[in-house]
């Protein structure tokens, strides 16, 4: 015990003491009687990241032969009133209702975050031959039809405060969507990044955007270049051909050292890439990739056990107090073998990186794939895997949240 | 099962527990310890509240934490450890050797204060020469403060007040006060000393003019002698371990579930209804949630709700809320000559400065850097580290900030405060970023839901700090079987005070149950 402590009075400071209840009890009686449900900060962020965005295809345009942009606006008569901002090449997860089961798909938002305050998005989706989701989006999306999605995610963005001034984007294919976005949108901001966009198409038919890029380049030649690369030139075809190499990149590209890559495209081409750029030396730092849903095709991922892809195995589904069991293919992930069984499971990112999925193996082996795998040092602790990039190896018992 | 059908949760429990925070997941394992039937539900896909952590690329950034005061060593464990031993609670923990590195670039102040009261005293008087004997009075005081609540903590039910007065009579006499009227009224410092012990209020949020004294010498005390820990997988590890141990006593842990509404009838708890539609009938319900929300958003129908409980939240002060900056480098914190873990930095702690606090969202004069790395080195891979830059806003300043104006404003703000860590810490910091997030008030609004997206529960000034909260928490139960845990409730802000929370109330309920069980068989 130490020396006897006054602060303002031997007999003040045990009244003190004695008071703090009445304090308390009268300051309680002073306050407010008003009930306050909400406040400004969770209303902000309502619209910026709501949990659920219901929107209409207000219209559709063909881009390409195997490409449409869908422009969506909200819908307020379902309960959405205005479009959440987002930064140009993020994307939105979309339901789609397949057979009466609802599948996710990621798009890239192509519109700019100025076209989202004045109340549309767009998004453009390439048609896959036989493909789960865009089969059904192609056949039945018109204006009029009415869609839910996830508020606006991803990382995949500018960020002015890690990239450089000068911008180097690698896109193939319909991985152009989230590059036209950011380009469209440094240019509206008149941000001070100059954007040279290396566009791999098959031929001239291929090119998305076609327009819109070359209005970029007149109007903002000075800060955008685009040039695209056909794999598969038709005759008559002057610009570069073949594959996105180190060669071109360096000679299209210019001062490769002093720019920030943002790569978006086929897996094969970041397969394809990873070389082109250990090549360049490009820093880790200066590279992003969107890694653009679905994993393509397991069997060629690094690692995969060969003849995997042909079984099929029993996944034991604990979901809330439920418990049922359904088949999984060796070659499709966790995720799909849930949304094939009609579980409508969480899925955002769909290639392992954001966790949303985030479900517990109680038995069973998997396989996830080293590049999809974005999970926490204590997840991988306890067992928690992302469906969305793990593989069946054996039979599975899982436990899976309720999509919220 | 399936096409659209929503799976369900069992309709009944012994408690449901709202929120699997570091309150609700303490309070969920001990009472599946003691055999109850327990139910969390939480409205994120992972445990924790603020307590978590996130990857981008090759990082996993911390949330939340800087420092476990009350875990304590094995030989001299603190209230957490105690705890954590109890329910069966096992993480890799990484002691750190000191409070903090103070820079303070206007005073002159470049100092590490280690921790351990002779340590720290000896740093002081290297500082301020000559206030070595009034500093240990200091700490004596603080350490009375500290004994006196962990006597009240330990005899809940029959507690001696008469003892009490005689045994820690110092603990009665500084409870009603401030902590500047009983450091500066009662002790004799140099103003600079003041300055650099005041630094620690970066910890509690709440400015040394309107902090009570309790709280504070609480916190000075268990630091010294209980030391800090941080885990060396990130909060994250944590909170799943809790959330592993609690399934594995035979919990129900469901995650990605709301609750809707808290069902009552009659003044008293009857069960809760949850965003999906399971309509759960429970004896208890324990709130890991602040009595802002359960009041005003979720007890069912509202009428239940009484005037005073409307009064009750809006009487009280919201704690602060932060701007973070998360930094993946691609350099290691020796090549960037980072040799410490947190970094306390201001411009000034001059009294006329000490405190101001921005009223727009502008750049605070105080900033907290910390790098994991230099107490874990492989927090992250070979040649990276991981930095957080951190500034305080209280509660509403960001209120007015508009989700068209948001993403700019936070980078701006995100460049001053890099741009205040590299000059003040001689640092070159933007060649090497990898990967950059920045959290606001916002943010943790997202993640948490919390008021305002404010971090510290609400704060405690004399009239609303330990004392009064506990000797008022009968009254203050305006629904009955209806318990709050976590940093919004009687314990105060912080991890570890959220963690003996959940503790605390889980005893009271397991005693509770049993007489209830009791009676209905008897």
């Amino acid at each position: 015990m130490g020396k006897a402590i006054v602060v303002k009075g031997r007999i003040a400071d045990l009244l003190g003491f004695v008071r703090l209840v009445p304090l308390r009890r009268g300051k309680i009686r002073a306050a407010s009687p008003v009930s306050l449900p909400d406040d400004p900060v969770n209303a902000t962020v309502r619209l910026m990241h709501p949990r659920t965005m219901r929107l209409r295809v207000v219209s559709v345009k063909q881009e390409t032969e195997s490409t449409k942009t869908f422009t969506l606006a909200p819908d307020p008569s379902r309960g959405t009133e205005r479009l959440a901002t987002f930064r140009a090449g993020q994307y939105l997860n979309v339901k789609v209702p397949v057979d009466g089961r609802a599948v996710t798909r990621n798009y890239s938002l192509s519109s700019t975050p100025t076209e989202a305050a004045a109340g549309v998005y767009r998004i453009t989706i390439r048609r896959k031959k036989g493909g789960y989701a865009t089969e059904r989006i192609f056949g039945e999306w018109r204006e009029g039809t009415i869609l839910e999605s996830s508020g606006p995610v991803g990382t995949f963005f500018y960020e002015g405060l890690r990239d450089r001034r000068r911008l180097v984007a690698l896109a193939g294919g319909c991985g152009i969507t989230p590059i036209y976005s950011m380009a469209r949108d440094l240019v509206e901001r008149n941000a001070d990044v100059q954007v040279t966009i290396l566009y791999g198409v098959r031929d001239s038919r291929d090119v998305i955007f076609r327009d819109g890029l070359a209005e970029l380049e007149r109007s903002h030649g000075d800060r955008v270049k685009v040039h695209l690369i056909a794999s598969e030139p038709e005759a008559g075809w002057t610009g570069p051909t073949g594959f996105i190499t180190a060669e071109l990149i360096g000679r299209l590209a210019g001062a490769v050292h002093e720019a920030s890559f943002f790569i978006c495209g086929p897996q094969a081409m970041y397969t394809f890439l990873d070389g082109e750029l250990a090549k360049l030396k490009i820093p880790r730092r200066l590279m992003r990739r969107e890694l653009f849903g679905e994993i393509d095709e397991a069997a060629k991922l690094p690692g995969f056990p060969a003849g995997n892809a042909s079984r099929t195995y029993v996944l034991k589904v604990h979901i809330a107090d439920e418990t049922l069991e359904v088949p999984a293919s060796g070659g499709e992930t966790i995720l799909v073998a849930l949304e094939r069984a009609g579980l409508e499971p969480p899925s955002r990112c769909r290639s392992g990186e954001c966790g949303w999925c985030r479900a517990r193996l109680i038995k069973g082996d998997l396989f996830v794939s080293p590049m999809h795998d974005g999970r926490r040092i204590a997840d991988r602790k306890f067992q928690w895997v992302h469906p969305c990039s793990s593989y069946p190896l054996s039979d599975l018992e899982m436990r899976v949240n309720r999509s919220l | 099962m399936g096409n659209g059908k929503v799976p369900r949760l069992r309709p009944e429990y012994d408690v449901v527990v709202i929120g699997a925070g570091n309150g609700g997941l303490t309070a969920g394992c001990r009472l599946a310890a003691g055999g109850a039937k327990t139910l969390i539900l939480e409205q994120h896909n992972l445990p924790g509240g603020f307590a978590s952590s996130f990857v981008r690329g090759r990082f996993e950034f911390e949330t939340a934490l800087h420092a476990l005061a009350d875990l304590g060593s094995p030989d001299n464990p603190g209230s957490v450890r105690k705890l954590f031993d109890e329910i069966g609670i096992k993480v890799d923990w990484v002691f750190l050797p000191d409070v903090y590195h103070l820079v303070l670039t206007k005073d002159k102040v470049d100092a590490v204060l280690p921790t351990g009261v002779d340590a720290y005293i000896d740093a002081c008087d290297k500082l301020v020469p000559g206030c070595k004997a009034e500093l240990h009075r200091y700490f004596d005081l603080c350490q009375e403060v500290m004994d006196a609540l962990n006597y009240i903590e330990s005899h809940m039910e029959g507690l001696d007040k008469a003892y009490l007065l005689r045994r820690f009579p110092n603990f009665i006499r500084t409870a009603s006060y401030t902590v500047e009227e009983v450091t500066e009224k009662c002790f004799r410092f140099p103003e600079k000393l003041l300055d650099i012990l005041y630094a620690y209020w970066g910890y509690l949020g709440v400015p040394t003019t309107s902090l009570n004294f309790t709280i504070w010498a609480a916190m000075l005390a268990m630091y010294h002698d209980k030391k800090a820990y941080i885990p060396s997988d990130r909060s994250h590890d944590i909170s799943l371990t809790l959330a592993e141990r609690f399934t594995a006593l035979g919990g129900r842990l469901e995650y990605n579930t709301r609750v809707g509404k808290i069902l009552v009838k009659g003044g008293k708890v009857e069960g809760v209804e949850t965003g999906h539609g399971d309509v759960i009938r429970a004896r208890h319900v324990v709130a890991n949630a602040s009595p802002h929300a359960v009041y005003n958003a979720l007890v069912s129908p509202k009428c239940e709700v009484p005037e005073i409980a409307y009064r009750y939240c809006n009487a009280r002060e919201l704690g602060v809320s932060l701007v973070s900056v998360f930094l993946g480098m691609d350099v290691s914190c020796e090549e960037l000559g980072l040799r410490d873990y947190e970094y306390f930095i201001a411009n000034t702690m001059a009294r006329s400065e000490r405190y101001v606090l921005p009223t727009k969202p502008t750049l605070p004069q105080r900033l907290i850097v910390s790098c994991v790395n230099a107490v874990v080195p492989d927090a992250s891979p070979p040649g990276t580290c991981i930095l957080n830059l951190s500034v305080t806003y209280e509660a509403g300043v960001w209120d007015g900030v508009g989700q068209e104006e948001y993403v700019a404003l936070k980078q701006t703000l995100a460049d001053q405060i890099i741009d205040k860590a590299e000059k003040s810490l001689g640092v070159s910091l933007r060649e090497h970023i990898e990967e950059i997030e920045i959290a606001t008030p916002h943010t943790l609004a997202r993640y948490t839901g919390h008021c305002r997206g404010t971090v510290y529960g609400y704060k405690t000034s004399v009239w609303d700090s330990l004392i009064p909260r506990n000797l008022c928490i009968e009254e203050e139960q305006y629904v009955k079987n209806l318990e709050f845990v976590g940093g919004f409730s009687f314990r105060g802000m912080g991890y570890c005070s959220s963690y003996v929370s959940g503790g605390v109330v889980a005893k009271g309920l397991l005693a509770k149950l049993k007489a209830e069980k009791e009676a209905v068989h008897g």
